[in-house]
């Protein structure tokens, strides 16, 4: 039988962390796959891409015990969320350690003990793993989300428009949380977020400039949802929005094209150059200090402002 | 099996440029394949393997010049050092050429953008330069280092001395090329550096302080060297002395642990806490920006000045 959102949570609530033996045998097994994974390295037996746990398990460096408490979610949120949001991401603890894994790689200044606190901006914040973990390192966070137009009655691309590009009448997100005049009155994840406290700002990140003043955060992240804001041939433009909001770094990871896309030749050919600018990225005293094969594509890309 | 010498890898090099049966342009075109094929398994979920270098480079669409194909253009004296010093995979020039290209791409971004400000780098280690190489061609200026090995052929083992214990000058080292009289003369990768004209400085990089003024580079980077320069509970004091010598940005990559080091438990925390320092690491304005896995072990580490 398959288990549905309240009974996953359930589930979680009971076995913490997915261990039979709850957070300490999570513990157990990371520390013993630090050594496992890389025995299969000296046996050139493996060097296939680490998965989440592995990740953790070589950097020695796992979220702690209080994140395997499930959402503390009322029945009727819970209902809310199984209508909107894939049942994969109820899980509290599994979104905590894909967002741990993403932070120790790509952001570890932000993740080292005693770090000072620091002002981020995630985009696209969903589920809030990345932001709850930042704020236990003693961020000020800030997530953004919005309502999204991925069904098929929906006459907005998103990811095929040009920035800037939306028009209220046509454009209707799938659970009919835009009003008449194309803002937001709710969320797929907002109860979620509520249920954890949260600052989520509602705002359509195709659409430029954001609400925020220059410079008004020392972070810009955003995982997985640029291909949603609009078409890459104006991926630069949202970059340079990006850099405009942040003060220090931002961190850009794309999703791995969709394969109904890949025969697409002018968005592949417009995503091409999107990576090509965005690894060459300078201006303002911003670089492009990391960009990353990840899922078998070029779609981690660091930038930085040197000192 | 017909295992080849040194000389006929350099002259199966010259005969078959890039390792392609249609030189370069074939290389070339293999790659401009490769970014699609690559893709095409993660989509189809066949592989989730760590790139090989070649996929790194068919993920950037950014393909190494014809020009570094050409053999290294030894003289019979120098091709005899080379087989008595060097192992034989290091003796074909654009292997060396693809390794050094695919690592800058990924973690030198900013140095390897199209445009980029000249800046200067040292790198550690050099051995055959081909990252050298690879800056030069981008306008940097690039200043190199090597030394004779002593890791297990000599009186004296480096890999287990303090920073700044035993003095390898006054020892005969692993290919016999000092007499141990104080004075250092020759190197292992002499042959091919010179024939590149590269500007290499012969010093010990287990021995501080190193010959270069406070702040007198931009860059510095080390791949797979410092295991050599003394035992991992001094790494730290390394990373101090390329602190020093640095301005923007210092690229160290270990070496994976060897199976004799990763048996000695001692060792292998020692690696383990040494990791666990680094990626934290922030003073005096140098962040650790990224923290990458490697070979299945923590290893990448990118440091620097962050704004």
């Amino acid at each position: 039988m398959r288990a549905d959102h309240a009974a996953l949570i359930e589930r979680e609530a009971k076995f913490p962390t997915g261990h039979r033996e709850g957070y300490a045998g999570f513990e157990r097994t990371m520390q013993i796959m630090r050594d496992t994974f890389y025995e299969e390295f000296l046996r050139n037996s493996s060097q296939k891409y680490p998965n989440t746990n592995e990740v953790l398990a070589a950097i020695g460096d796992y979220p702690p015990e209080e994140f395997s408490n499930p959402y503390p979610m009322t029945p009727e949120q819970i209902a809310s969320l199984t209508r909107a949001v894939q049942r994969k991401y109820v899980l509290r603890f599994k979104n905590i350690r894909r967002s741990w894994a993403h932070l120790v790689q790509y952001m570890p200044e932000l993740m080292r003990k005693g770090a000072p606190p620091r002002d981020v901006l995630e985009l696209s914040s969903a589920h809030g793993a990345t932001l709850e973990i930042l704020r236990h390192k003693g961020h000020r966070v800030v997530g953004n989300d919005f309502p999204n137009f991925l069904s098929r009655r929906n006459g907005l691309k998103s990811h095929l428009r040009r920035v800037n590009e939306f028009d209220p009448e046509q454009h209707r997100d799938d659970a009919g949380y835009l009003d008449e005049n194309g803002v937001a009155q709710g969320w797929a994840y907002q109860p979620l977020i509520e249920s954890i406290g949260l600052d989520v700002r509602l705002f359509d990140a195709g659409i430029v400039p954001y609400p925020f003043e220059d410079g008004s955060f020392d972070t810009l992240l955003t995982f997985d949802a640029i291909e949603h804001y609009c078409n890459p041939l104006d991926w630069i433009v949202l970059a340079d929005e990006f850099t405009r909001v942040a003060r220090r770094s931002v961190l850009i990871v794309a999703n791995p094209v969709q394969e109904h896309m890949v025969a697409d030749k002018d968005y592949m050919a417009a995503f091409h150059e999107a990576q090509n600018a965005l690894r060459n990225y300078g201006r303002d005293g911003w670089e492009c200090v990391h960009a990353g094969v990840y899922r078998h594509q070029l779609t981690v890309f660091k930038l930085a402002r040197y000192a | 099996m017909l295992r080849l010498t040194h000389a006929e890898l350099i002259e199966q090099e010259r005969l078959r440029p890039a390792d392609h049966r249609n030189g370069h342009a074939g290389y070339v075109r293999k790659i401009r394949a490769l970014r699609e094929s690559f893709f095409q398994k993660f989509l189809k979920r066949e592989s989730k393997a760590q790139p090989s270098y070649d996929e790194v480079i068919a993920a950037f669409d950014d393909i190494p010049p014809a020009d570094l194909t050409v053999p290294y253009d030894l003289t019979p004296e120098g091709l005899d050092h080379v087989s008595r010093c060097i192992q034989r995979k290091y003796v074909i020039h654009f292997k060396n050429i693809r390794r050094s290209w695919a690592i800058l791409l990924q973690h030198m971004p900013e140095l390897m953008a199209e445009d980029c400000p000249p800046r200067v780098v040292l790198e550690m280690s050099t051995a055959h330069g081909a990252t050298l190489e690879i800056l030069r061609r981008k306008g940097h200026q690039v200043i190199g280092n090597d030394f004779a090995n002593f890791v297990g052929g000599a009186e004296l083992d480096s890999r287990f001395r303090d920073f700044g214990g035993a003095d390898l000058t006054t020892a005969r080292d692993d290919h016999g090329l000092h007499d141990g009289s104080g004075q250092v003369r020759d190197w292992p990768y002499r042959p091919i550096t010179e024939s590149l004209g590269l500007d290499v400085r012969l010093f010990d990089a287990g021995t501080p302080p190193y010959p270069f003024e406070d702040k007198s580079v931009d860059t510095v980077i080390c791949l797979d060297a410092i295991e050599h320069y003394c035992h991992p509970r001094d790494w730290m004091k390394v990373v101090a002395e390329f602190r020093r010598i640095a301005r923007r940005s210092i690229l160290l990559i270990p070496n994976a642990m060897p199976p004799y080091a990763y048996k000695d438990l001692d060792y292998r925390e020692t690696v383990y806490a040494f990791q666990r320092e680094i990626r934290q690491f922030q003073q005096d304005g140098w962040h650790c920006v990224h923290a990458g896995i490697n070979r299945n072990q923590l290893s990448v580490f990118k440091l620097m000045q962050i704004g």
